[in-house]
């Protein structure tokens, strides 16, 4: 009776030792939203599908929680997903995320090497997973076809293209927008002149109607016709022109930056997560992403797999790519806390 | 004080220390849970790695930071005011309609806290945009000609804020209120005194520390009001809310934000000493003036 008592007792535990040896499931942060409803559907059930390993998404991007993980010890995260370039640059000069390790991410494990990305945003603590850019979107029925505003300059001018505007609240981007309106020339933008930056921006001031914060603002602003034209994220405006919205993209100088996947240092899956980035890294996945959501992820290749009439609306189709600004992330890595304390004092006057 | 106290406490100890063990429990959780935080909230303030007052000499030295704090507190005087002037009305008629009304106007003031604050914040921008409700209505009945700017500035701010706070205003009020005792108004009628002198003289000094208690309520709770300026406020509407939260999730700047976190504090403590010398709020809960 005994003997019966302790084989099965000593089954259980194994059976149950057993179920606890699988890999434990990778922990990734993202903003929820359409983009991650895209993802799951392109990338990452396919991955839980055909390697096993099961995925749990956190989302709501919050890098003070990521910072305060790190800090304490208890990290949680595998994955998170940092909005731009120089967050990443801050983050990793701080210590608190781990280096990434390309001899898993570029090996070519399920088909992606290192030369197929993109070199500008595959950096030593993050790889970037996608573009997107900051564009101009302006009512179409107000300003039919050919006769809308072109450009910044376009946009400060409110005699020839008049109506309430819309702004980002915050100095990213604008600086760039308000130098380039006053006749800085793209090549030319950084060091940004940061005090005929804010001289070019009292123009503009007035004629602002909405200063926003969170990315679905814009895309309710213009369909509400609460303001003619706003700067807005291109996959917003992308998915409003598929709904039928009757507003129009000018490309003609958008800021393009880049999110980028880190890994927290002491992710508890740190090698599952360098090859979920090699996996997410695949070009056809990608352009598929892409199609539906309008953000092209690291790779050259995708293109090979998307139709041109999708190609297009891309930050990185060549003909968008080649009138964008590219940000120079250091200089932002070093003037955006006086740059912002500044702005905002402005935005109070 | 003799042996033969009339209240009996558990083995025979004296009762003085039984109320003090009683508590005991209650400022344990508020020492681990609220004064050790707000501690370590200083330390991170001022030791970046190490000691500097810099932070706390940065609020001062730009404009800009008590520029915002005297939004912050412009923004809930003007909130808690509006609360008053819409909320005693509403406690009033509260306290006079048979229970059945009562129980029916309460289900209609409690019914706003079933709903998600962004949901409200959005429904108000339908209600107030450029050809929102209000503006299509009047502009279809050709009452104006350019729409209302309604939406964006300090006036949709106040709107949504006070929206969201007025309940509370009107169950602090309802709650002195119906402690009242009727008979004394009553006693005021038969003393000859009509009824608009009755209320004057008898119910609303009565009131009073209702009156109180809910605008230290719907104050404070103004001051810590973050989504609501941020999505229907304008450029002149930044709250001190809105730059902490800044510092904490974009610039990752901890330390800033605990003195910034602080000073909030300290002032609104120095605020409350003031009105308090004047108005006596402490009275509220008893304290002898």
């Amino acid at each position: 009776m005994t003997k019966k008592l302790t084989v099965s007792i000593v089954l259980g535990v194994c059976l149950f030792w057993l179920a606890g040896a699988q890999a434990a499931p990778i922990v990734i942060n993202v903003d929820g939203g359409a983009n991650l409803e895209t993802l799951k559907k392109t990338v990452f059930n396919p991955y839980m599908k055909e390697i096993g390993n099961k995925i749990i998404f956190e989302p709501g991007a919050n890098f003070a929680k990521l910072r305060a993980m790190v800090k304490s010890g208890n990290v949680v995260w595998d994955l998170a997903e940092a909005w731009s370039q120089d967050l990443v640059m801050s983050l990793g000069a701080e210590g608190v995320l781990e280096e990434i390790d390309y001899s898993i991410v570029g090996s070519g494990l399920y088909g992606v090497k290192r030369e197929d990305l993109y070199e500008a945003i595959t950096t030593k603590y993050g790889v970037g997973d996608g573009f997107y850019s900051t564009v101009m979107g302006y009512n179409a029925e107000k300003f039919p076809q050919g006769k809308g505003p072109q450009s910044w300059a376009d946009f400060w001018d409110v005699g020839k293209f008049p109506g309430p505007r819309a702004l980002q609240k915050g100095p990213w981007n604008n600086l760039e927008f308000a130098l380039l309106a006053d006749g800085v020339p793209r090549d030319k933008l950084y060091p940004l002149d940061v005090d005929r930056a804010f001289k070019s921006l009292d123009k503009i001031k007035p004629h602002v109607k909405v200063w926003w914060e969170s990315g679905a603002q814009p895309v309710q602003l213009l369909n509400d016709k609460e303001v003619d034209m706003t700067s807005i994220w291109n996959g917003r405006i992308y998915t409003m022109i598929k709904e039928g919205a009757k507003v129009a993209i000018s490309w003609q100088d958008a800021v393009l930056m880049a999110s980028a996947w880190v890994v927290p240092k002491g992710a508890p899956n740190k090698k599952l997560a360098m090859e979920l980035i090699q996996w997410y890294l695949k070009p056809e996945p990608l352009a598929r992403h892409a199609e539906i959501i309008g953000y092209p992820g690291n790779n050259k290749k995708l293109y090979d797999y998307m139709d041109k009439k999708y190609a297009v609306n891309l930050p990185t189709y060549p003909a968008n790519y080649d009138v964008a600004v590219l940000p120079d992330y250091n200089w932002w890595r070093e003037n955006r806390d006086q740059v912002t304390e500044r702005w905002n004092t402005w935005l109070l006057k | 004080m003799n042996h033969a106290s009339p209240i009996k406490t558990p083995f025979r100890l004296k009762p003085e220390l039984v109320k003090y063990a009683l508590l005991l429990p209650v400022l344990a959780y508020l020492t681990v849970f609220f004064a050790y935080p707000l501690f370590k909230l200083l330390l991170v303030s001022v030791f970046d790695p190490t000691f500097t007052p810099a932070h706390y000499l940065r609020i001062f030295q730009k404009a800009l930071y008590l520029k915002v704090i005297l939004i912050t507190f412009r923004l809930a005087f003007i909130c808690t005011l509006i609360s008053l002037a819409l909320g005693y009305p509403l406690a009033f008629l509260l306290n006079r309609v048979s229970p059945g009304t009562r129980n029916i106007l309460m289900i209609f003031i409690v019914l706003p806290f079933w709903t998600s604050i962004l949901v409200r914040i959005y429904a108000w921008m339908v209600i107030l945009g450029r050809f929102g409700v209000l503006n299509s209505f009047l502009l279809k009945l050709g009452l104006i000609t350019e729409p209302f700017n309604l939406l964006y500035n300090s006036f949709s701010v106040t709107v949504g804020m006070v929206h969201y706070l007025l309940p509370f205003m009107v169950f602090a009020l309802y709650s002195a209120m119906s402690g009242i005792d009727q008979d004394l108004i009553k006693a005021a009628y038969n003393l000859g005194a009509s009824p608009f002198k009755a209320f004057l003289k008898v119910f609303f000094p009565l009131s009073l520390p209702g009156v109180g208690a809910g605008c230290l309520i719907v104050f404070i709770l103004s001051l810590g009001f973050f989504i609501t300026p941020a999505l229907l406020g304008g450029r002149k509407d930044l709250i001190i809310s809105m730059l902490i939260e800044n510092q904490v999730n974009v610039q990752l700047n901890w330390a800033f934000a605990s003195a910034l976190g602080l000073a909030l504090l300290v002032f609104t403590l120095v605020l409350f000493n003031i009105a308090n010398r004047y108005l006596g709020i402490s009275r509220i809960w008893g304290a002898r003036s």
